[in-house]
């Protein structure tokens, strides 16, 4: 197998707030492979945009980091921002969610570039930042003409069209998408979505797609990652995923997919948890359908399935872990109707 | 280009909406006017002058006539600029206007400068390192210079830098053999002086607007501070500083480019409305420094009753403010390209 | 799915409305609530002054003399019987700027209930009605706002001058007159953005009727924001009384001690070298300003959550547990 371009081992971060620490990644690990992309899925507040900024040492004052971000040999946890700051753009691009705000409304498009293109490589003269850019709009469908508008004049489609260009007239090789398409429609969707797939064709870029759609995970992604409440709880080729779902989330997340041939609602039962206090054992065990004793006492190991997959849960096993009477199913009480989020 | 016609086209539309505003005030300004018992001319003149001549006079005005009349001609006026002489001195107004006019407009002007830099400067700082001594400082500055009334400070200045240190003049726009021997221009004693190349009126005039100019701005500056610092604030959350972090930019630039500019684009819309602020400011200011501007003629012809004089100046006073507010308006969509129609 | 009832459901009661609002405050750490209780302190200190004026003003607000009929030095600097010194006109500055707390709030008091009665329902209507009468309104209360609010104050109080007796009604007529469009404007530009808030499309789609919406939402969204918006005018109103007494169109001295009045006075002392009769009036002036200014911002950082800071902890990770390597899976479950 191909070294990995991008390997997280262990990460947490952890926020401190007044009513204890929140829990956003508890310990975390993937690979990020050149060419390829990893779809990060989960609910909203499971940690999965907490994630992807941690990876870049985006957070805000009072975050705790810990564990490992190998890049190119280097752990970028504890990395001091000077260095940090040289990587991102080169090295790790982002793009973001909403990108009707992230364009300064002060400056124009040109100027967005030259800037970029300038703080990383300052030897580069006027006439060939100008070229770059061109051509990095180009790739994405924006004609030359609209260079010298401002933000304001592009609609949000296009918006995120330049922040995609924005980020790639460096060539990274790691580009951490954040919901690029939550905040767009559907017709935009596929377009931006199709863009990124030529990323990994053209670039060899690797790419980490974070998002709760799982419709796009399966167009979209090589390799898929579902995350629970801090935790990633599932994670495989994404054909193997959605064939043969190994975790009880991933399967219940699949169910509650609605499609054409939907006839009747499924859903989880019960809100994902407070972070600052997360279930004992698994994370998932109150709302599981197939929860036993063990997993509301003891964290699930890691297990490697045939198929491929990873998932962190005690149906795989192995049971010369699990105590006698771990196997029993669990009694939980009803979940109020109040408790429903 | 497509920006200068959509500009240009924003230009036109403020002026046509500036014209009902201008007549709304014109009416407020006729009706106040009338408000009072009896008509200007007996109330400033009555009993200083025979009753016939009192007669002759409110014809000659036309007071007797019906106030629709009164009105219409009165709107004529206005449009000609023919704004009378006054009652109690028979200067005519415009005389008035420009001589005094101008002793404000010098005050205003410097005022405006002292404040602009005072206030914008210190409420960028006290954003800048928030929370830090600099912050609470600048914050607490602030709030006391807002809460000082002018002739609070101006009786401060006098008695510390008139009377006790002796740097300072206290009163007057310039010593009694400058304003006699200067050449009047333009009546901006600055200006004037320097059309002159009269280096020792210069000096002088300018140490005059020392204390008057420092006094003013300061108070109207106080209130930039707050509004610059919560702006600050603002934009450096913004979306568009944390997705140019992303992308490597330097802190530094990213502060001083996109923070800083971005927190003081509301700034020039707040300067047009402090100006009406300021004109209120000027007025006591001059009382308290005897500067002979427009304020304090206001309050004389007030305290002598001259009505006419009072319309007058506060017809003007209302003329320039929306002036003033239609080019603050017009600047601000200049600096800021999202305002158009 | 196994369910057995053992225990009873949860009950998740809401927190009143008193205490939802009043979370913010004890949420937020540090700078913004010792501020609001400063101003809050300093406020409460001129109220005290105001009520009890004649019990601790040690003479009367106009009087020159002893009761023995013994005249007071004119300006005569601080001393023991006179602690603030007297003013040109021999009478006690303390007395003075202790009677003028009472004046100024009383008067602002006074003004504020009446801008807020018209001010407060105008903006309330226009806002939510929108149309003509939005517009003619707004038209309106732009113009008066645009223009400088101390002359036309100076105006009207001389206006009214000529039909009122007493200073202080015109005085406090006058100044509502200037902060009317304020709070227009303010209501106004809220509840229109209330009103267009998902929450309130919502309701009216659950065939809530006008009134109702207009109560439960747009009404106490913006009613939260009127006390900070009353005690910043406040605190402006009363430098625009000072303002006017100092021009000499505010409080007749005849009538009741005012700051601003004392300060015009004192100006011509300042030529002499005599700073009691100026200092002591500005500086309630500015104490008794800052103190309003400071409950109204640090209620506005408090209740204002986008730049609100959350109170940080440090965050200690353990230490991590030694990695567990996954184990192939022998056979399937």
């Amino acid at each position: 197998m191909s070294e990995h371009v991008l390997e997280v081992r262990d990460l947490r971060v952890w926020y401190g707030t007044t009513r204890g620490p929140v829990r956003a990644v508890d310990g975390v690990s993937f690979d990020l492979d050149a060419g390829k992309t990893l779809g990060l899925v989960g609910e909203s507040g499971c940690g999965k945009s907490t994630l992807g900024r941690g990876i870049l040492g985006l957070l805000p004052d009072g975050a705790a980091t810990d564990g490992e971000v190998v890049y190119d040999g280097r752990n970028l946890v504890g990395l001091p921002q000077r260095r940090l700051r040289e990587l991102r753009g080169p090295d790790i691009g982002m793009i973001f969610q909403e990108p009707m705000t992230r364009l300064d409304p002060l400056m124009r498009i040109e100027d967005h570039f030259s800037e970029v293109l300038k703080t990383h490589e300052p030897d580069l003269d006027d006439a060939q930042v100008r070229k770059r850019s061109l051509e990095a709009l180009a790739g994405m469908g924006i004609p030359p003409t609209r260079f010298r508008q401002y933000p304001h004049e592009f609609s949000g489609g296009m918006r995120q069209r330049i922040m995609i260009a924005l980020a790639l007239v460096l060539r990274p090789k790691v580009v951490i998408a954040d919901e690029p398409t939550t905040a767009l429609d559907v017709l935009v969707e596929a377009q931006i979505l199709s863009i990124l797939a030529d990323l990994r064709r053209n670039f060899d870029t690797a790419l980490l797609l974070i998002t709760h759609n799982l419709g796009i995970v399966a167009e979209a992604c090589d390799r898929v990652a579902v995350m629970y409440a801090g935790k990633i709880v599932e994670e495989g080729r994404s054909h193997d995923v959605f064939r043969t779902p190994g975790h009880p989330y991933t399967r219940e997340l699949l169910r509650s997919i609605i499609s054409l041939s939907t006839t009747g609602l499924q859903y989880i039962p019960g809100a994902p948890p407070d972070l600052t206090e997360p279930p004992s054992g698994c994370h998932f065990h109150p709302r599981c359908p197939d929860a036993m004793r063990v997993c509301a006492d003891l964290d699930p190991v890691p297990r490697d399935l045939a198929t491929g997959q990873r998932v962190e849960c005690w149906l795989h096993g192995p049971e010369h872990r699990i105590p006698p009477g771990g196997q029993d199913p669990l009694e939980r009480r009803e979940i109020a109707v109040a408790e429903e989020a | 280009m497509k920006q200068s016609a959509s500009l240009r086209r924003y230009i036109i539309t403020r002026l046509l909406l500036a014209i009902p505003m201008l007549w709304i005030l014109l009416t407020i300004v006729f009706l106040l006017m009338r408000v009072a018992p009896g008509d200007p001319i007996t109330a400033a003149l009555g009993g200083r002058v025979p009753e016939e001549e009192l007669q002759r006079r409110r014809h000659e005005a036309g007071y007797d006539r019906p106030l629709i009349v009164q009105y219409v001609e009165y709107l004529k006026d206005v449009a000609t600029l023919n704004f009378g002489t006054t009652l109690v001195d028979n200067r005519p107004l415009t005389e008035v206007i420009v001589q005094n006019g101008a002793a404000t407009l010098e005050l205003t002007f410097f005022a405006m400068i002292v404040a602009m830099v005072s206030g914008v400067g210190i409420g960028l700082l006290a954003g800048r390192f928030r929370d830090t001594p600099i912050d609470l400082g600048g914050r607490l500055f602030g709030i006391i210079l807002y809460a000082a009334p002018v002739f609070f400070l101006g009786f401060l200045a006098q008695l510390t830098f008139g009377k006790w240190l002796g740097w300072l003049p206290t009163s007057g726009r310039a010593s009694p053999i400058v304003t006699y021997e200067l050449q009047t221009h333009t009546n901006l004693f600055v200006v004037d002086s320097i059309i002159e190349r009269n280096w020792s009126a210069l000096r002088d005039v300018l140490l005059h607007l020392i204390m008057p100019a420092m006094v003013l701005g300061l108070v109207i500056g106080g209130v930039f501070i707050r509004l610059v610092r919560v702006n600050l604030l603002q934009t450096m959350k913004g979306d568009y500083v944390e997705a140019a972090r992303a992308r490597g930019v330097t802190e530094k630039r990213v502060v001083y480019k996109h923070a800083f500019k971005n927190a003081l684009v509301p700034v020039i819309t707040v300067m047009g409305l402090e100006f009406a602020v300021l004109l209120s400011g000027a007025v006591l200011t001059e009382q308290t420094f005897n500067w002979p501007g427009i304020g304090s003629e206001l309050v004389r012809y007030l305290n002598n009753r001259d009505y006419v004089a009072v319309q007058g100046i506060i017809v003007f006073t209302g003329i320039v403010v929306v002036i003033v507010s239609l080019m603050i308006d017009i600047l601000n969509a200049w600096v800021d390209p999202r305002i158009r129609y | 799915m196994a369910a057995q009832v053992d225990a009873p459901p949860v009950v998740i009661r809401r927190a009143g409305t008193l205490r939802r609002m009043w979370a913010p405050m004890r949420e937020a750490r540090g700078q913004p609530r010792v501020i609001v209780w400063v101003g809050i302190g300093i406020t409460l200190l001129f109220v005290i002054l105001a009520i009890f004026a004649p019990l601790i003003a040690p003479y009367g607000f106009d009087q020159y003399r002893t009761a023995e009929g013994v005249r007071f030095v004119k300006q005569e600097a601080p001393s023991a019987a006179h602690l603030f010194g007297t003013n040109v006109m021999s009478t006690d500055v303390l007395s003075r700027v202790v009677f003028g707390a009472r004046t100024a709030i009383e008067v602002v008091l006074l003004s504020l209930f009446v801008s807020m009665a018209i001010g407060l329902p105008l903006g309330l209507i226009a806002g939510y009605r929108g149309g003509r009468l939005d517009r003619v309104l707004l038209l309106f209360m732009d113009a008066l706002l645009a223009f400088p609010s101390l002359l036309f104050a100076i105006v009207i109080a001389f206006l009214l001058s000529q039909t009122f007796d007493r200073s202080m009604i015109t005085a406090a007529l006058a100044i509502s007159i200037v902060y009317i469009p304020q709070y227009f404007r303010v209501v106004r530009n809220h509840v229109i953005s209330v009103r267009e808030e998902p929450y309130v499309e919502a309701a009216r789609a659950l065939g809530a009727k006008p009134n109702v919406v207009m109560r439960k939402y747009v009404l106490q969204n913006v009613i939260q924001n009127v006390p900070i918006i009353a005690t910043l005018n406040a605190a402006d109103a009363i430098l625009t009384l000072a303002a006017l007494g100092f021009l000499g169109y505010g409080i007749q001295p005849t009538e009741a001690a005012e700051w601003g009045y004392d300060i015009q006075r004192a100006i011509s002392d300042a030529g002499a070298g005599i700073w009691w009769t100026g200092l002591f009036p500005g500086l309630a002036i500015v104490l008794l300003v800052t103190g309003l200014t400071l409950v109204g911002e640090g209620l506005n950082d408090v209740l204002n959550p986008v730049i609100r800071k959350r109170a940080i902890r440090e965050v200690t990770l353990p230490p991590r547990e030694p990695e567990a390597d996954a184990e192939p899976e022998e056979a399937s479950a």
